[in-house]
């Protein structure tokens, strides 16, 4: 009798704990790796953008127009487009890309046209509202000698259990006055998934 | 009261974790409350998230507007179906000795590609054309997986996502990839159309034509032309309408008890070398026997799901934009999916229900060796823990129609005429404020629920 209750109330406990809350919290250096589910995640976003910036200010383009034109060139960073499989948030790869070009120290990145249109807005309302000593003078931007766009692509292979992401990152820099390509860089990433079949 | 306490707990077995009520959901729904139903399912949200119950989320969301909480349902939704390819040795052993509502639910292969083409819808209501892109990949990619998986893979809705997809790929220009998923929803249509009676729709092959042509495919022109004719010409300055309309419900799998007799001269439990899976398929045949009570030793209680085909009254759509009248063509039964892929698990769910019944049988039969009151104890609790798992997503549609019309480029007002099943109309509304814009395709879908 007991063993056989013992029994029933094991099974409605196991089922019982399986409804209740389970969340854990942990802290972690926002520079750690995790990869939880194989996705795109933070640390392809950040590795992808450094080394390829990295790749790009090595590049002969640099030292051209710096004989050429005396100065540090300006670089705007265009789009990029997600043509992969994943919601990849964009934005966060451009920002990371951003990132990367001002701390080499070699660029002048400018604004992209979204903040571009808000400051130029900012600037209208000055001319308006600030006081006169205070305002910002229109006309004075810096105009991008480069803009970088580029796409990022997946190949999904997948059977069973075991699944092969592959991610492959291009990014194009063109000059805006000639349209010259002078810089393509491309990124790959391969990761495999494994699932078991079985758990406990 | 100690006797009453292993039937307690096992109380949260038979209602799940499942906190929520259909019926209130299709309430608010067929009132036209989507923003209720939603809150109502978001209040009785299961407390580790769960599927169904993402699904029917993630459409209510999709309905009342709320696009981004209806991605994050969806997005959820796939995410927990991945995790469940891992099965729980723990969750199947006990299945087998409770029900199969214990397993963990991973949703059917239409109802997971059905699910990106309204998280696709989603983002093209927010303009964001390539997030609904991704999902077409996404969707392609799960085909791909299932035709990989299974040889005989049923293809019940990948006609309809490989159609929606190029549809999609059309809209956003690119016109390569929409080639090709026009190809793949043509071969698709026709791998299901024996068990779904949904033939490969005029317009893909008028697609195939014009595409093909578009992108200079000579060979594939000429042979799309042969196959399917001209298609109408594209008019100057218009542009197109594709509208989905969705009507009624998709059947509900409800339970039905069945009794099987286990005779005094049968030898199950007795010799060791029984075999339960050959003793079950005996069972199967005697569903429903009338049996003299001499002969009667035990009479096993299933439950089983079943389901049965309930039409809408609402069954095809007329759209009329100034004289112009254009009939909506059927792209997706949803029933028939629903009901073949029953019918194709039907055996193995009786097998295990049969299986799980005859381990209670002998789990009662050791108890009642030992002490008659425990052998009642354990009858009962099997009696009680006895239900059909009948998870499915209910909020989906019962048919999805598509109309396809070029409209002139400005802002145009839409009478929708739905059908009922002798042709006649048997309702009307209108929706206006429908921009349409030259060379390019402006999405939109509908859903009733009579």
């Amino acid at each position: 009798m007991k063993k056989v209750l013992s029994c029933l109330m094991l099974i409605g406990i196991i089922v019982v704990s399986g409804c209740g809350p389970t969340t854990q919290v942990t802290r972690l250096d926002s520079d750690t790796t995790v990869d939880l589910s194989g996705k795109w995640n933070d640390t392809d976003s950040r590795m992808v953008a450094d080394q390829m910036i990295d790749d790009c200010l090595t590049h002969i383009w640099i030292n051209n127009h710096n004989q050429e034109k005396g100065a540090k060139p300006a670089v705007i960073v265009g789009f990029v487009r997600n043509k992969s499989n994943e919601h990849i948030a964009t934005q966060t790869f451009i920002s990371d890309i951003e990132r990367a070009f001002i701390n080499s120290g070699k660029v002048r990145p400018v604004e992209g046209k979204d903040v571009r249109d808000e400051i130029r807005a900012e600037r209208a309302d000055q001319s308006e509202n600030a006081a006169i000593e205070t305002i910002k003078r229109m006309g004075r931007e810096l105009g991008a000698d480069y803009m970088l766009y580029g796409q990022i692509n997946t190949i999904e292979d997948r059977e069973g259990g075991r699944q092969i992401m592959f991610y492959q990152t291009d990014l194009t820099l063109s000059n805006i006055e000639s349209l010259e390509k002078v810089w393509i860089g491309t990124k790959k990433i391969k990761k495999f998934i494994g699932r078991k079949k079985l758990k406990l | 009261m100690t006797k009453l306490l292993p039937f307690l707990l096992f109380v949260p077995i038979l209602f799940g974790c499942a906190a929520y009520n259909f019926e209130k959901v299709e309430m608010n729904l067929n009132a036209g409350k989507s923003q209720e139903a939603y809150q109502y399912l978001k209040k009785n949200e299961p407390k580790k998230p769960d599927i169904p119950h993402k699904f029917e989320l993630g459409l209510i969301a999709h309905y009342a507007d709320l696009f981004p909480e209806s991605s994050k349902a969806f997005e959820q939704a796939e995410m927990i179906a991945e995790d469940r390819f891992t099965k729980s040795i723990t969750k199947e052993g006990l299945s087998l000795f409770t029900s199969d509502k214990l397993r963990p639910y991973t949703g059917s292969k239409y109802e997971r590609l059905i699910a990106h083409y309204y998280h696709a819808l989603n983002y093209i209501y927010q303009d964001k054309i390539d997030d609904a892109l991704v999902e077409c990949r996404r969707a392609t990619n799960l085909i791909n997986y299932f035709k990989g998986s299974s040889d005989d893979y049923d293809f019940f809705g990948t006609g309809f996502i490989a159609y929606f997809c190029a549809i999609l790929f059309e809209t956003a220009g690119e016109v390569n990839d929409a080639f090709i998923s026009y190809r793949q929803a043509e071969q698709y249509y026709k791998n299901a159309a024996e068990r779904t009676s949904i033939s490969v729709p005029e317009d893909i092959g008028h697609s195939l034509v014009r595409i093909s042509r578009r992108l200079s495919f000579t060979d594939e022109y000429e042979h799309y032309k042969r196959v399917y004719g001209e298609p109408p010409a594209q008019e100057e300055n218009h542009g197109e309408l594709i509208l989905f309309y969705e009507t009624g419900y998709v059947p509900k799998k409800k339970q039905q008890s069945l009794t099987f007799p286990i005779l005094k001269t049968d030898k199950f439990g007795e010799d060791d070398d029984e075999e339960t899976i050959t003793f079950a398929r005996t069972l199967r045949t005697r569903e429903g026997m009338v049996v003299e009570e001499v002969k009667l030793e035990y009479l096993l209680r299933i439950a089983v799901p079943t389901i049965r085909s309930k039409r809408p009254y609402l069954q095809g759509i007329q759209v009329s934009v100034g004289n112009k009248t254009t009939d909506g063509v059927l792209v997706e039964d949803i029933e028939r999916n629903a009901i073949e892929t029953f019918n194709d698990n039907r055996p193995i769910i009786l097998l295990r229900t049969l299986i799980r019944g005859l381990l209670k049988y002998l789990t009662f039969k050791q108890a009642d060796k030992k002490n008659p009151i425990v052998g009642s104890i354990v009858n009962l609790a099997g009696a009680i823990t006895e239900s059909a798992d009948t998870r499915s997503w209910q909020s989906l549609p019962n048919q999805i129609y598509m109309v396809r019309v070029q409209l002139p480029e400005g802002t145009h007002r839409l009478r929708l005429s739905f059908l009922n099943p002798d042709g006649h109309i048997g309702n009307n509304r209108s929706v206006s404020g429908v921009v349409i814009k030259a060379n390019q395709i402006t999405l939109l879908n509908f859903r009733t629920y009579e």
